[in-house]
């Protein structure tokens, strides 16, 4: 990269200028530059910053100085926005005196995965300069900006990039040249017109009649001064209004003619010397004005200079120097002599028609100052309070009021990092040129005799805290990076060293007492100067400056503020930032530093509006990111920067539930499973039917249950239980999922579920905590009981009403963790034919199966009343029996709980399934006999036996995978839809719906795609799509994938299915391959052959 | 027995399986990486296994094994079944590949069980299974192919709690006695609690405390003791971790 030129003087001459620009806000501009990815936005930024003498006039254009990162500069694309404050000399037309204008000027990106930095940028400024390549036209992400810009309220003006390409690389004429151009002005046009019918029909919708108001439409027109045709490259920019000039002396025509006619069907009648609007009259020649008069200029210039002839290299130079002369331009006879034409032409062209001139006099004339902007941006600053416009606040920000009465208001739009040593040094250089300036006496032309005095003061201050750095300095690693905040003042005087109230983005000021406030003292500020950062003493409204030492107060956004809360109103955060979409684990290659990532990834987050990171139940860090490349540079930051270790990234895990169908599987595959699972499991067949048939409102499960049940016995042969599974109806799992947390509040708090029917709250601390649990295990009932209810309509009465009836009498846990989505019912009570020794008398039960009848409860008033009794008696002894069989019950629920938190498809978490114990038979003499039990205590036996009873009664009902689900909205071109669907159907996804957006011919298609098939996805449908496809994804909910993990092909039809190539079930049945992948992950048993043709092996012998 | 070149067949790839029995030896000719596959099922084509289906007292020589032995050894002449418990039960020479998905599997293995019993103090979460297989090999701790998985995890764990940050995961468990066992109870089981969560004496004595899951025996024998079986306690959560995700800010 080249080294940067730097003249010393400059700092000096221009801080001081801009130090006291800041105070008169008729004077600021703030803006950023908006376009598509390539189209020469941060070249153009180069052009103006080398106009204030930063950067060699020269390297404009080339170095892209606001890409201050590596792999920004390696890949070409900006990455963040970054901003510089520059000021302009303007020279005003009618008093004909210069004016000094402080120009705050933000660049963005343009790639669509930083489009949060755009969004960052917009909140920051006042004004866009939207640039456009005339070549390439108007883009996807040319559509989003400027939409982007509307909703921020942000004024734009249009530039057309790289008119050199027209002539240099196509070729074209001036006149074909001009239609071009044309044409892209319509296309950036009818945006905006789109945009403006919108709203309009936004508005419509609001309010019924629409006031049809004087449409402030504003478009881009030449004649008006808000469009420039630009080539960063060559440095140079021109607006039709500066050519009026020229030829209204020229011709002697009224400049506000020209201005007028020099864009668009106009024609110079060069008999008549009238501009008419019919070509006819003028012949074959007519060409537009635009046409003849600048492009036709520019052109000639171009090929008079590029042209490859063969003349001799003086004949070169001669033609140079007739072009230089005609325009009456000053250049250096080494510039003319150079031996690059292209180089020549830079000289040139940036010396007639400056790029930084033109642009920041259009930004001057065509965008606002902080205080109109502000005022016209009320409403999306505060969207809250729309008709609430007599606040002091309201007063003060819309007029950017900066006298120092008036309430500090400041936006903070992200926390960016700066090396800490450039904080310093700037400190140094700023007290230098401050001892300079006390050299000469007086400072530069335009400080006055104010800032004089309080410069002095500063220097004792600053000269002290110098001593402190110098020292700190020594003890710090120069590469060491801190955080800084980008912020923007809207109203009052911010003082370094003040003290200010802080209010996070999630302040909400309707709740006074909320924790999101803080009080922080501001102890720097600077001025932001691209790489570089001058330390300034104070600032004042509308201006775009950044804070030092908020590194632990605010995450990504806030407001400042000096009223305190309650007083002051935050401003809206930024508008619908987009959601990160691209996931990935990560793990520290050495696991002692996982909490040095860790803070690395909070700073990161912090310094990234559109960065998500978080750690989860499993353990996993997770970071998200709007894109591929947008992690790929959050993933370099961290490495480089906030974390400093060597990460290991991987696709985060997806986690899969198990659960049954009803469906039992066939007989062969279940026999090799149950050898697999536990030896010692029977099968017993299921005689349910003449049962059935004889009581089917016995609160007996069997008749749910359509396939063998399953026998056990513990190891000591004393306990004997049979058990069945099947599904759960769907509603009523999808009720005690949503309710877990309630249940939890019921089960896990040791506070006697007595409380709980006898309504009773005692201590007064735990009122309101209690209340809250209360309500909310209220709602779980009554979930509940609508998904009874919905069971009742889809299935009948009937089976609801069974279902009622089986949960309230038999249930005994839910599992697992004792909350999730699967239930366990004991056995039935009095049950007939098996003389059931064992029967839980339901008042015996413990707490937790209490509670979840209690839950579930159905009213049944007698048992309520006998329920409230038989607490009271609760001081009754307990028989021996009872508490066996308390023991025995809670040995089963417990195996319950392994069995669920791990099916035995891939030791996933089991879904919706109902385990329904159908008998427990003790031998009691057997257990009276047994002295010492070989084989531990009885309780530990029991969970053991019972979970594997619990596996294989699931692996008996047909056991499924499910998996997780996103809801996927993508917006996309019609161009690209094709791909787009071609894409998702091979990534199984499912379209649920596609809307055309009217009017911009974009459609929102929604679709639900499995997590696991969505790693790559948003990177490839961009890829697919050229980038015109934009994604978001959120979790939505579990799918069963309908096909037995365990199918085999066997009839002749179905082996024809399968392709001939790989006959084998586990490629071609999709639940298969997922258990395999996952069983393969955990390190478990997968059934795969290591070798698939014997014959087929390398020979390794050597010896024949 | 005159060997005649011509018949010869010259067999590649082989693993022979060998079983003794009655002081006789019988071996089988099969492919290498394939007798695992037929062992733990996933291979049941026996020809996919089998070079040459016949049994023989001496692979490499050629010399079948005699079929008055295989009646006497074996009560059936019928060749495959004799190949079949052959495979079964003899020993053969492990390949490399099958040596090598072999202990990788064990190593996931382990790393699971470990990952899933254990939590970062500092996240108090469970470590991921990539964690706890570096954990492993920072520790140098090297898989043996014979002791059980679950044995070496509980190896490996006792070995990672000497490092200061990770923890094998505490039990949650609930415990239920009559009141006047309480105070009794609590100094009996203070050696085993790692912390108590939540206590309540109205009523029953009941308790939410978390122990370390290796003394659960004592734990319940403890309880049963003191209660006179009166109390009970339930397992709320084999391993106590945080739950939910969250957001690092």
């Amino acid at each position: 990269m080249a080294k940067l030129h730097r003249p010393s003087s400059f700092s000096s001459s221009s801080t001081v200028s801009l130090t006291s620009l800041q105070c008169q806000v008729e004077r600021i501009r703030n803006f950023c530059f908006l376009a598509h990815v390539d189209h020469g936005k941060t070249a153009l930024t180069d052009s103006l910053i080398s106009r204030n003498g930063v950067i060699s006039q020269r390297l404009a254009g080339k170095i892209r100085y606001l890409d201050s990162r590596e792999d920004e500069q390696l890949r070409g694309i900006t990455m963040k926005s970054s901003a510089i404050s520059l000021c302009h000399p303007y020279r005003n037309q009618e008093s004909n005196s210069v004016d000094y204008y402080l120009m705050n000027l933000i660049d963005s990106p343009g790639h669509v995965d930083f489009s949060g930095e755009v969004l960052c940028a917009l909140s920051m400024v006042d004004g866009a300069i939207v640039v456009v390549d005339v070549v390439e036209g108007v883009c996807s992400q040319t559509h989003t900006v400027l939409q982007l810009a509307a909703e921020a309220g942000v004024r734009p003006v249009l530039v057309l990039n790289k008119m050199d390409r027209l002539f240099v690389e196509l070729k074209l004429s001036p006149l074909e040249a001009y239609q071009r151009i044309a044409r892209v002005l319509e296309q950036v046009n009818v945006i905006l017109g789109i945009q403006e019918a919108e709203k309009q029909l936004e508005d419509a919708e609001i309010a019924e009649e629409s006031t049809n108001d004087e449409a402030s439409e504003y478009s881009f027109a030449p004649e008006t001064g808000n469009v420039a045709f630009a080539s960063a490259i060559d440095g140079w920019a021109f607006r039709v209004g500066d050519f009026a000039a020229i030829y209204a002396e020229k011709f002697k025509m009224k400049e506000r003619v020209l201005r007028k006619t020099l864009w668009g069907e106009y024609y110079y009648h060069p008999k008549q010397k009238r501009i008419v609007r019919k070509p006819d009259s003028i012949g074959k020649n007519a060409r537009p004005m635009f046409v003849q008069f600048i492009l036709e200029n520019i052109w000639t210039v171009y090929q008079q200079v590029l042209s490859e002839d063969s003349a001799s290299f003086e004949d070169v130079i001669e033609r140079r120097k007739r072009i230089v002369d005609k325009l009456g331009l000053d250049l250096a006879a080494r510039e003319l002599r150079h031996k690059e034409p292209r180089m020549a032409l830079q000289a040139m062209m940036s010396r007639w028609l400056p790029a930084a001139d033109c642009l920041l006099d259009m930004v001057v004339e065509m965008l606002p100052d902080p205080a109109t902007a502000q005022r016209e941006r009320l409403d999306v600053l505060f969207p809250s309070e729309k008709n609430n416009h007599n606040d002091i606040i309201y007063q003060a920000v819309s007029r950017c009021d900066n006298s120092p009465n008036a309430p500090v208001m400041i936006y903070i739009s992200k926390m960016f990092s700066v090396p800490l040593h450039s904080l310093n040094s700037s400190l140094q250089r700023s007290i230098e040129h401050r001892r300079e300036l006390a050299h000469r006496g007086g400072g530069g032309d335009v400080t006055n005799k104010n800032n004089n005095c309080t410069e002095h003061k500063e220097e004792s201050t600053i000269a002290m805290t110098t001593k402190k750095t110098s020292a700190e300095q020594q003890l710090e690693e120069t590469k060491k990076e801190t955080l800084l905040a980008f912020a923007r003042i809207f109203s009052g005087t911010l003082e370094a060293n003040s003290v200010l109230f802080v209010y996070g983005p999630r302040y909400d000021p309707k709740y006074l007492e909320h924790s999101c406030v803080d009080q922080v003292e501001i102890s720097r500020l600077f001025l932001l100067m691209g790489r570089d950062f001058i330390e300034i003493p104070r600032i004042s409204a509308g201006n775009v400056f950044g804070i030092y030492g908020l590194e632990n107060v605010i995450f990504k956004t806030a407001t400042i503020s000096s009223l305190p809360p309650g007083e002051c109103i935050p401003f809206a955060p930024l508008k619908n930032p987009p959601a990160p979409v691209v996931r990935v684990a990560m793990e520290p290659k050495y696991p002692e530093q996982l909490s040095q990532l860790k803070k690395g990834l909070r700073l990161l987050s912090q310094s990234d509006p559109c960065v998500e990171t978080y750690i989860t139940e499993s353990g996993e860090l997770i970071l998200a990111g709007a894109g591929e490349l947008h992690l790929e540079r959050c993933l370099k930051d961290l490495r480089e920067i906030f974390a400093r270790v060597e990460i290991e990234v991987s696709p985060p895990l997806v986690y899969f539930k198990e659960t049954v169908s009803g469906i039992p599987p066939n007989e062969s595959v279940l026999s090799s499973l149950l050898q697999e699972e536990s030896a010692t499991v029977v099968i017993v067949p299921n005689n349910c039917s003449h049962e059935e048939k004889r009581n089917t409102t016995n609160n007996k499960a069997s008749h749910f249950i359509k396939h063998p049940l399953v026998e056990e016995v513990t190891s000591n042969g004393v306990v004997k239980l049979r058990v069945g599974a099947f599904p759960l109806p769907k509603p009523l799992a999808e009720a005690l999922e949503c309710s877990s947390d309630a249940i939890r509040s019921l089960f896990l708090t040791s506070s006697s579920v007595a409380g709980w029917f006898q309504q009773s709250v005692r201590s007064n601390t735990q009122r309101v905590s209690k209340h809250a649990a209360e309500t909310s295990i209220q709602e779980a009932k009554k979930r509940i009981q609508r998904a009874i209810e919905e069971i009742a309509s889809t299935e009948g009465e009937q089976v609801a009403a069974s279902w009622k009836r089986m949960l309230c009498s038999r249930a005994w846990s839910l599992g697992p963790r004792r909350i999730g989505p699967n239930i366990l019912l004991g056995p039935p009570k009095g049950g007939e034919e098996d003389k059931n020794w064992f029967s839980l008398d339901r008042r015996r039960l413990p707490d937790g199966a209490l509670a979840l009848q209690y839950l579930l409860d159905i009213q049944d008033d007698e048992e309520e009343e006998e329920k409230r009794q038989s607490l009271d008696e609760k001081d009754e002894e307990d028989g021996w029996e009872t508490r066996l069989a308390i023991e025995l019950h809670n040995s089963i629920v417990s195996g319950f709980q392994v069995a669920t938190s791990s099916g035995p498809l891939c030791e996933e978490p089991m879904y919706g399934v109902c385990f329904s114990i159908e008998q427990i038979v003790v031998d009691l003499p057997r257990l009276v006999s047994i002295q010492v039990d070989p084989y531990g205590p009885l309780s530990g036996q029991v969970i053991s036996a019972s979970k594997d009873v619990f596996r294989v009664a699931f692996l008996c009902a047909g056991p499924r995978l499910m998996e997780p689900i996103f809801h996927c909205d993508i917006q996309v071109y019609q161009d690209a839809l094709g791909p787009m669907y071609g894409l998702l159907s091979k990534r199984r996804g499912k379209v649920v719906n596609a809307d055309m957006k009217e009017g911009i011919g974009f459609f929102v298609v929604s679709a639900y795609l499995p997590v696991v098939e969505s790693f790559a996805f948003v990177d490839i449908l961009r890829k697919e799509t050229s980038g015109s496809a934009s994604p978001q994804m959120i979790f939505s909910h579990w799918e069963v994938i309908d096909k037995d993990p365990f199918w085999m092909p066997t009839t002749e039809e179905e082996l024809e299915e399968l392709s001939l190539e790989d006959t084998t079930a586990s490629r071609n049945n999709l639940a298969r391959k997922l258990v395999d992948q996952i069983r393969r992950r955990k390190g478990l048993k997968v059934e795969q052959k290591l070798v698939e043709k014997a014959e087929r092996q390398r020979n390794l012998s050597r010896k024949k | 027995m005159l060997k005649q070149p011509v018949t010869q067949v010259r067999l590649t790839n082989v693993i022979v399986v060998r079983l003794k029995k009655n002081g006789k030896r019988f071996e089988i000719a099969c492919y290498r990486n394939k007798v695992l596959s037929w062992r733990n099922g996933t291979e049941k084509d026996l020809d996919e296994v089998l070079q040459v289906e016949n049994v023989f007292s001496n692979v490499s020589k050629g010399i079948v094994a005699n079929k008055k032995d295989l009646m006497e050894c074996f009560q059936t002449t019928d060749i495959r079944k004799i190949c079949v418990e052959i495979l079964n039960k003899g020993e053969l020479q492990i390949s490399d590949k099958e040596r090598n998905t072999v202990y990788e599997s064990l190593v996931h293995e382990i790393a699971t069980i470990v990952a899933n019993k254990c939590i970062d103090l500092e996240t108090n979460r469970p470590l991921t299974v990539a964690r706890a297989e570096k954990e492993m090999k920072n520790i140098h701790f090297s898989v043996a192919p014979k002791k059980s998985a679950k044995q070496q995890a509980l190896e490996v764990i006792r070995k990672l709690e000497e490092k200061n940050h990770i923890r094998r995961a505490s039990m949650r468990i609930k415990i239920q006695a009559p009141l006047k066992y309480a105070e009794q109870l609590k100094q009996r089981l203070q050696r085993y609690i790692t912390s108590i969560e939540s206590e309540d004496t109205e009523g029953n004595f009941k308790a939410v405390i978390l122990i370390d899951p290796g003394s659960y025996r004592e734990v319940d024998d403890t309880v049963k003791e003191e209660t006179n079986r009166e109390g009970f306690f339930e397992v709320l959560s084999l391993a106590a971790v945080e739950e939910g995700e969250k957001r690092l800010d």
